[in-house]
């Protein structure tokens, strides 16, 4: 006579990981093509809170919607980044001396690079045509970590910027092998000149012209400015600070990605592990057949006899009981509820039945 | 010829906010058993004698709607489902010996509850006492091993569960509140931990000339 029953060890498989992937952008969608948003309190402002980090001479976030709107997501952060501190205002580089495009320049500098390593080094060409170019400024577009997960999904990402040039799309170059997926994870591939087809093969030019570089793991696109500007428009060249002003050059990246983004939707998935294990509930017929809901017997209020109380509510129950399963508590040792599953919709259970339920737990 | 049905239900867990802490705590679950439960079926729904035969006796139980999991544990799994041999006739009855508790504010003594479950039930994980409104008295449970940490379900009922308190124990001491100014009518809810049934009886703490 019992109410809880002990797992066999066979009844629990342990060490499952499941990898689950979705589109990025708000609701799990894989597409976005609608307009970016920024917040005005990341423009340029001056006063007390010049120097704060989220005042915008850093970086700027890019929202979903107005942010203002109680629904709108960050999307990602644009930044611009040079060793030399261009960029900055001719005041800061002389007085405050926070220098924003140096720091940033610096902390994506040993994030990625090897130490010693001076300069972003992008790829142009491929084969015996391969060349490296060394730059020492880039622009950054960098997945908010609630949207990329664990990594961006290779071969899934795709964006597109506009300039006085026309319209470019680019792709991750893992986007042109024939399985994409976490099979063929590298930690960087190049960006490259393309677009994501409607299956998993995707029409892609192999050559990249030195556009930039993608790092899944990091949800972490970093580009090349001087080639962004030769190839898409001198609108993408980064400016330098004027007397008291801050160049702010993150915006011309949001520019030329604002142009473009209603016509060419940006595109990209995440993917993360969760690891789960699977335990086997395994009801036997002779097992769970009575229940102690009040309705399945009669209760103190509904007799006249006192000795009736708690007797079965039907006949027919007592030579062949049948209760219904709704709810599996999974408990541990000390008999605390661990854990929960429902049922979509009840499962008799009989002296006549068993059921066997598979419980996924993941966490 | 058909197939053979021979899937096996699988259905995703949640955790709840207590595997969450243990989790945390300990960085495993430690999931040794599982329970049954049935908290949204009413059994009073079943119809042997449906007009259209036996197969519509419960077709209005496995029709009933349910809830998605809570991650509040105490809020989920009251109503246990329960191995009993084969023929029993009824479920098992909790009782405390006593219909009511009926005192004066001035009472010097405490009131002793017993709970007993027939079949015999409960004797691990012991009873919990909800007495509905705090202000009547303080009820102090007894002789549970005090590593015993067993979840427990509890009611939030029709008035706010804040006015309550809750014991475990084997027994239970009542001890009606000496400073009222006025006579508390309330009730003390027993339930068995392990069997899920419960006991409710009336208690009274009179203020002589309130």
């Amino acid at each position: 006579m019992s109410t809880f029953r002990t797992f066999e060890s066979t009844d629990i498989v342990a060490g499952r990981i499941q990898k689950v992937s979705v589109g990025l952008f708000p609701g799990g969608a894989s597409q976005f093509s609608s307009s970016f948003f920024t917040s005005s309190t990341q423009a340029q402002i001056t006063g007390s809170s010049e120097f704060e980090p989220k005042s915008g001479l850093y970086y700027t976030d890019v929202y979903s919607e107005a942010p203002t709107s109680d629904t709108s997501e960050v999307l990602f952060s644009l930044t611009y980044g040079h060793d030399a501190a261009s960029g900055s205002s001719d005041r800061d580089l002389s007085t405050s001396k926070i220098k924003p495009t140096q720091a940033v320049f610096t902390q994506y500098q040993n994030l990625i690079l090897s130490p010693g390593d001076e300069n972003f080094t992008f790829q142009s060409g491929s084969g015996a045509n391969a060349e490296t170019i060394d730059k020492i400024d880039f622009y950054a577009m960098n997945f908010a970590s609630v949207r990329f997960k664990e990594r961006l999904v290779n071969g899934r990402f795709q964006f597109s910027i506009s300039g006085s040039n026309g319209i470019f799309t680019y792709v991750d170059e893992s986007a042109g092998f024939s399985v994409t997926g976490s099979t063929s994870a590298k930690a960087q591939y190049n960006i490259v000149s393309g677009s994501l087809g409607t299956s998993t093969s995707a029409a892609v030019t192999f050559d990249p012209e030195g556009i930039g570089l993608i790092y899944p793991r990091l949800g972490l696109v970093i580009l090349n400015p001087e080639k962004l500007a030769e190839i898409v428009g001198s609108e993408l060249t980064p400016a330098t600070g004027s007397t008291n002003g801050y160049a702010l050059n993150q915006y011309k990246l949001y520019n030329a990605l604002q142009g473009a983004i209603t016509t060419n939707p940006m595109k990209a998935g995440n993917e993360e592990s969760i690891p789960s294990r699977h335990y086997f509930v395994r009801v036997k017929n002779q097992e769970f057949n009575y229940s102690n809901n009040p309705t399945f017997s009669l209760q103190e209020n509904e007799i006249s006899n006192p000795n009736d109380e708690g007797k079965i509510r039907f006949t027919s129950f007592q030579n062949d009981p049948r209760a219904y399963i709704t709810t599996v508590g999974l408990y541990d040792d000390n008999n605390e509820l661990i854990a929960v599953a429902k049922m979509s919709q009840p499962v008799q259970k009989t002296f006549d039945t068993e059921a066997l339920i598979k419980i996924r737990l993941s966490w | 010829m058909g197939y053979l049905d021979n899937s096996t239900i699988t259905v995703n867990a949640v955790l709840t906010k207590k595997g969450r802490e243990i989790l945390a705590q300990r960085g495993s679950l430690n999931i040794n058993s599982f329970a049954l439960s049935d908290d949204e079926i009413d059994y009073r729904l079943y119809d042997p004698n449906h007009p259209q035969g036996s197969q519509y006796y419960d077709i209005a139980l496995k029709n009933t709607p349910i809830f998605e999991p809570f991650s509040d544990e105490s809020q989920v799994l009251k109503y246990k489902l329960v191995t009993l041999p084969a023929g029993s006739t009824a479920i098992p009855v909790i009782s405390v010996g006593q219909e009511t508790i009926n005192v004066k504010s001035t009472f010097r003594g405490e009131t002793i509850l017993v709970p007993a479950t027939n079949p015999t039930f409960n004797t691990k994980l012991g009873y919990t006492a909800i007495l509905a409104n705090k202000n009547a008295g303080t009820v102090i449970g007894e002789g549970l091993d005090s590593s015993v940490s067993a979840t427990i379900p509890s009611f939030l009922g029709d008035v706010s569960s804040e006015t309550a308190q809750v014991a475990t124990g084997l027994r239970f001491r009542f001890i009606p509140n000496n400073s009222l100014s006025s006579t508390v009518n309330t009730t003390l809810t027993i339930i068995g931990n392990e069997s899920g049934g419960s006991k409710t009886i009336d208690v009274t703490v009179n203020v002589i000339g309130s």
